[in-house]
């Protein structure tokens, strides 16, 4: 399990340096937020204490690429693997008719989560005009994510190309 | 029994231990932004070093492709505007010889290259190699780095203007706060009526400038430009331009909405000034962190970078 969530880590840290990069000539509001993507694809695979480190860690490595005060992808991306672990024991998030509506959702929990932090944006019509070509790209990006999850997965974990839904921990309850 | 119950409330207790992580690294990096003693630590530092050259590679396919279209339309047509720049260098030459020789005669021209290196800052060009990835703030990844003598603190500008800060830095990368962010301040006066404030980044595509005066000091159209004031920007340098004012006269602060005078947007290189205000070099002494001025650095900001304007003593 941990060797996933390294290769979950390795595939954000890619992930970022290919926003980054394509952010210089092509409108940033389109991109997809990949750590928030990452974290859950987390959250469907890599239950339990090294899912939460992982996606603290994913979080923590777009802290340390952007501009932003430090903590906050760290702390959204947490809330973006709880939700994802939360959202797994009730729906099923392996569907894409799910998954995309969950993803627009926790777009705009990010956003609201990061304006309560660090008060950026400040809501209104501005905010909105990103806002929502972003959460369209993760939508978009999430049905790409999780694909490429199950196949990488698949190569370093057999047992762990699906989701971890029916992984229950006996000691913790937490899946 | 105590064995089993910490192992029941492991992931609990480290779930709340990273989110108390996060919450003091969210209180503390916000604090040293304040202080502007943002300095990356060794692993910001790693990851900006890493970042740099794969993320140049990755534009430089994109950025040849944009070089070739653009000096493809450059050429069309270039043969007649040599021809007129051939007629206005002749022009220029002689002009040239004639303020040499008039500057010579007077035996000015020592004095002046002397002053030149007095007021002038060296500076490094710098090439954007990344965007922030977050589309709420705005940053920018450069390819120089410590090695060629960039720190925290220092400031950014294009041939236009005020482009930013440094706010992180390894040995050949740094990262720059851009103007535009919502966590960027600076001290800016009305270079027609002198009147003085702050401007703020906006997260958007424009700048607020904040100010305590008559309304009537700041109008539409008016050009704002650094006071020196911040400790961080040399005086002198373009803001913006006042595109909207909102003054109240009934409210002692006023606003007005400023078109930035950097193009963000486009940006593609920029000019580290190695030059780092008194109040900054304060924070950082002690740490053999002080920048010197590196010959081999570019001499002097760009000339149309500096507002012209009512010379005063810099700051």
């Amino acid at each position: 399990m941990r060797r996933v969530a390294l290769v979950a880590w390795g595939l954000a840290l890619v992930g970022l340096w290919i926003v980054g990069s394509t952010a210089t000539w092509f409108p940033r509001s389109w991109l997809p937020d990949v750590t928030m993507l990452v974290a859950v694809a987390l959250g469907l695979h890599v239950p339990g204490a090294v899912g939460l480190v992982a996606a603290w860690a994913v979080g923590g490595t777009a802290d340390l690429l952007s501009g932003g005060p430090l903590g906050q992808h760290a702390l959204l991306d947490l809330g973006a693997w709880l939700l994802t672990r939360a959202g797994v024991r009730r729906v099923d998030l392996a569907r894409a008719v799910v998954l995309v509506p969950f993803v627009v959702a926790l777009s705009a929990l990010h956003l609201l989560g990061q304006w309560v932090l660090v008060g950026v944006p400040e809501l209104g019509r501005d905010a909105l005009a990103i806002a929502i070509p972003r959460a369209t790209a993760n939508a978009a990006a999430a049905l790409a994510v999780r694909r490429l999850f199950a196949v990488v997965l698949g190569r370093v974990d057999p047992d762990d190309s699906g989701p971890a839904a029916l992984r229950i921990d006996a000691a913790t309850g937490m899946r | 029994m105590l064995r089993a119950l910490i192992e029941r409330l492991r992931v609990p207790l480290l779930l709340l231990l990273l989110i108390a992580l996060a919450l003091l690294a969210i209180a503390s990096d916000r604090r040293a932004l304040a202080r502007g003693d943002r300095e990356s630590g060794w692993l910001r530092g790693l990851l900006l070093e890493v970042a740099a050259p794969v993320q140049k590679a990755l534009t430089a396919p994109v950025d040849g492709t944009r070089n070739a279209w653009s000096h493809y339309v450059a050429l069309r047509g270039v043969r007649d505007e040599n021809d007129r720049l051939r007629e206005r260098l002749a022009q220029l030459e002689e002009e040239n010889l004639q303020f040499r020789e008039a500057l010579v005669e007077g035996g000015r021209l020592r004095t002046i290259a002397e002053m030149r290196r007095d007021v002038e800052v060296p500076m490094r060009p710098a090439q954007v190699v990344g965007m922030d990835v977050s589309p709420w703030f705005h940053s920018v990844l450069i390819d120089r780095g410590r090695s060629d003598g960039v720190h925290a603190g220092m400031p950014v500008v294009t041939e236009y203007g005020v482009a930013g800060v440094i706010t992180a830095t390894s040995p050949n990368a740094a990262r720059t706060l851009l103007l535009l962010d919502a966590q960027s301040s600076i001290d800016g006066i009305i270079q027609r009526s002198r009147a003085r404030g702050i401007v703020r980044g906006t997260g958007g595509d424009t700048l607020e400038f904040e100010f305590f005066v008559r309304g009537d000091d700041v109008r539409v159209g008016d050009l704002v430009i650094t006071s020196g004031f911040g400790g961080v920007h040399p005086k002198g340098s373009r803001i913006g331009e006042v595109i909207e004012v909102h003054a109240d006269p009934t409210a002692f602060e006023h606003r007005a909405i400023l078109r930035p005078a950097v193009d963000f947007g486009r940006i593609e290189q920029v000019f580290v000034l190695l030059w780092r205000g008194p109040t900054l070099d304060l924070l950082y002494d002690g740490e053999g962190d002080s920048p010197e001025p590196d010959p081999g650095g570019v001499e002097g900001a760009p000339a149309s970078a500096t507002a012209p304007g009512p010379a005063e003593p810099g700051s």
